[in-house]
């Protein structure tokens, strides 16, 4: 199966996408266009290129920045911008019906693949994602993001390892 | 309506603020979280309410020093991506028609 991956528009079914996060079905359903229209993050759907109102996973990115509880002189100094510009993903979620068939791997690369583009004109730092949970944080640990140990459900690759990624 | 008042100390140098904190209060709808003093020129005292607006805490993470430390480190030696995200940018090709 081929999927296309698009801003999210009109278009798709909203109110049909069921993963196994009540929490992440019901900010598409009910929240992700009013945060894609004041500006608050951006999403992304990916739908099987013949059916286009059908959802089988979605992400979302916004900005980000990552601050220190104690940032010294001499790392300030070293940082040409403090807090750090982090672009954030902040929810990727497939479809159960889809699950299973790599779709939530090719997600994370598409928005990887939009944060290097992004990165290009406003540059960021670091790629952050939130994971809901501990097997989300597993899901994204698998791909190299690693998490922080006070924090482990947030996780973190830098942004060399994307531009890396993506040379070619 | 002003929320800035300006109160004269009495012969011994005590102001009363117990009205005008009151009636701040309600114009507020809370109490103020401290206020800025300034003497004016025949001595009596200028204060302006400020209220604390809480940081917007939800789009920035506050890092721990081992983990800011890591993180430095990390954007400092970047790894190489692993076998499990070349595979995917690979499935990702095949799988993903145009925009
Ligand atoms: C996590 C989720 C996005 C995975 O979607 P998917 O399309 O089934 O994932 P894929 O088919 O692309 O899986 C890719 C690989 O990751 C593995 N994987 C999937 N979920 C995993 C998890 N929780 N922990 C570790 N590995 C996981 C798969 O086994 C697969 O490995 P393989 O290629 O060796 O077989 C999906 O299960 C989901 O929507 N879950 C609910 C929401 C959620 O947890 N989102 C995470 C961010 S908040």
């Amino acid at each position: 199966m081929i999927w296309t991956i698009r801003r999210l528009d009109g278009v798709a079914d909203r109110a049909s996408f069921q993963s196994t996060s009540n929490e992440l079905n019901s900010w598409l359903a009910k929240q992700a266009n009013q945060a894609q229209k004041k500006r608050l993050a951006s999403v992304f759907i990916a739908s099987p290129v013949d059916q286009p109102t059908c959802i089988a996973g979605y992400y979302s990115l916004a900005p980000w920045q990552i601050a220190f509880e104690q940032a010294p002189v001499k790392v300030t100094k070293r940082l040409p911008r403090y807090p750090l510009a982090t672009a954030l993903l902040a929810r990727l979620a497939v479809d159960q019906s889809f699950q299973g068939q790599g779709l939530g791997g090719v997600l994370l690369i598409d928005a990887l693949k939009r944060i290097h583009l992004a990165a290009q004109s406003v540059p960021v730092q670091v790629a952050l994602v939130h994971a809901k949970d501990d097997a989300a944080a597993a899901f994204y640990r698998r791909y190299g993001f690693e998490p922080f140990a006070d924090e482990p459900l947030h996780l973190f690759m830098a942004m060399g390892t994307v531009e890396q990624l993506f040379a070619d | 309506m002003a929320t800035e008042t300006i109160v004269r100390p009495d012969a011994k140098g005590r102001v009363g603020l117990g009205s005008y904190l009151r009636r701040i209060a309600t114009q507020l709808g809370r109490m103020p979280s401290g206020f800025a003093a300034e003497l004016t020129s025949d001595g009596a005292i200028m204060l302006r309410p400020r209220v604390e607006v809480a940081a917007d805490e939800a789009s920035t993470l506050v890092l721990s020093v081992a983990d800011r430390d890591r993180l430095l480190a990390a954007i400092d030696g970047a790894v190489a991506p692993n076998q499990a995200l070349l595979q995917a940018k690979a499935q990702h090709e095949v799988m993903v028609g145009p925009a």
